[in-house]
């Protein structure tokens, strides 16, 4: 100990602010604060005095943002039909290459109406779908034209759809009926 | 004995639950940012035709909503046709496809998904049907 001086706790320098005391043991401050030259700095035996950084406001704002999106999101079980872009209803705007028969080399033509599909005289339910486009993709099948009837609903168009392609046809076109 | 030392400190310090729990919370919100996709109540409105085989797909936008009376809401807005039309005539936003995705119920008449169709042609976009994805074999 100094003589003449004092013994003084106080936080560790860079807490502290003191001017020339790096590391432990005596260290002289002549400026203020009450210290005087001789004073002898013990590092304060409680350790750093810094505010550890508090948790429990950053919890609450992820509760919170956790209750936001829990509420205001819905797990999508959605799925998309592309409808392609919508075609003139004269037709007369596509290429010749793309008119039926123009380029593909095996076509068929089925009607769409309540859970049951048309081709020619022969009825099928729309169950019967995936087992007749993989027999008729075995045999060449390249495009098929979907005519709707008015008993069609959205959702036999879209299960005819999915079919189709499920079964990797290349080609569909969806007519509807004239005057619509 | 520098073993036993640490092992006393280690002994001493008591684990810390909160940054476990921010974490797990945080996953959370991720969790639900990525696999989530903010729906409005009327966008909910119609009873969508069922697929089973198709991915599944987030419900973008913009979402043009058929209600069984064909009136038309466009982002849950019910609005004229040819205002919608005229709205989707703009390009899309930088990074998003030139896309319009329907939400039809699923009774609705196929003449009359077809008309729409038919409807939005001047809008020159490609016309997406927004379907459920249904666990039902």
């Amino acid at each position: 100990m100094a003589a003449g001086g004092k013994t003084v706790i106080a936080p560790l320098p860079h807490a502290a602010g003191l001017a020339g005391g790096a590391g432990h043991g005596a260290s002289g401050s002549a400026g203020g604060g009450g210290r005087e030259a001789g004073d002898v700095y013990l590092p304060d035996p409680r350790g750093d005095r810094r505010a550890p950084f508090a948790l429990t406001p950053l919890a609450d704002v992820m509760f919170q943002l956790l209750i936001f999106f829990m509420l205001s999101t819905s797990l999508a079980p959605y799925s998309l039909i592309t409808l392609g872009t919508p075609a003139a209803p004269t037709g007369q705007t596509a290429a010749k290459d793309n008119a039926p028969g123009g380029g593909a080399q095996s076509i068929v033509i089925w009607h769409v109406s309540r859970g049951e599909i048309r081709a020619g005289k022969a009825t099928l339910p729309l169950d019967a779908l995936p087992q007749v486009i993989d027999a008729l993709r075995e045999k060449g099948l390249e495009e098929i034209l979907l005519f709707t009837t008015p008993t069609a609903t959205t959702q036999d168009v879209a299960t005819v759809i999915e079919a189709i392609r499920s079964g990797e046809v290349a080609r569909l076109r969806l007519i509807g009926r004239p005057g619509l | 004995m520098l073993g036993s030392r640490f092992a006393a400190q280690r002994s001493r310090r008591r684990p810390d639950f909160g940054l476990a729990q921010v974490n797990i919370v945080l996953l959370l919100v991720l969790f639900f940012l990525v696999v989530g996709t903010i729906v409005e109540t009327d966008e909910l409105q119609v009873e969508l035709s069922q697929t089973t085989d198709l991915p599944l797909e987030r419900l973008p936008r913009p979402l043009l909503l058929i209600t069984p009376g064909g009136d038309w809401s466009l982002d849950g807005t019910l609005l004229p046709h040819a205002e919608i039309v005229t709205a989707l005539t703009a390009p899309p936003p930088d990074g998003q496809p030139n896309a319009v995705y329907l939400l039809a119920p699923q009774d609705l008449p196929a003449d009359m998904l077809i008309q729409t169709m038919q409807e939005l042609l001047p809008a020159g976009r490609t016309v997406k049907l927004v379907t459920l994805k249904s666990t039902a074999p």
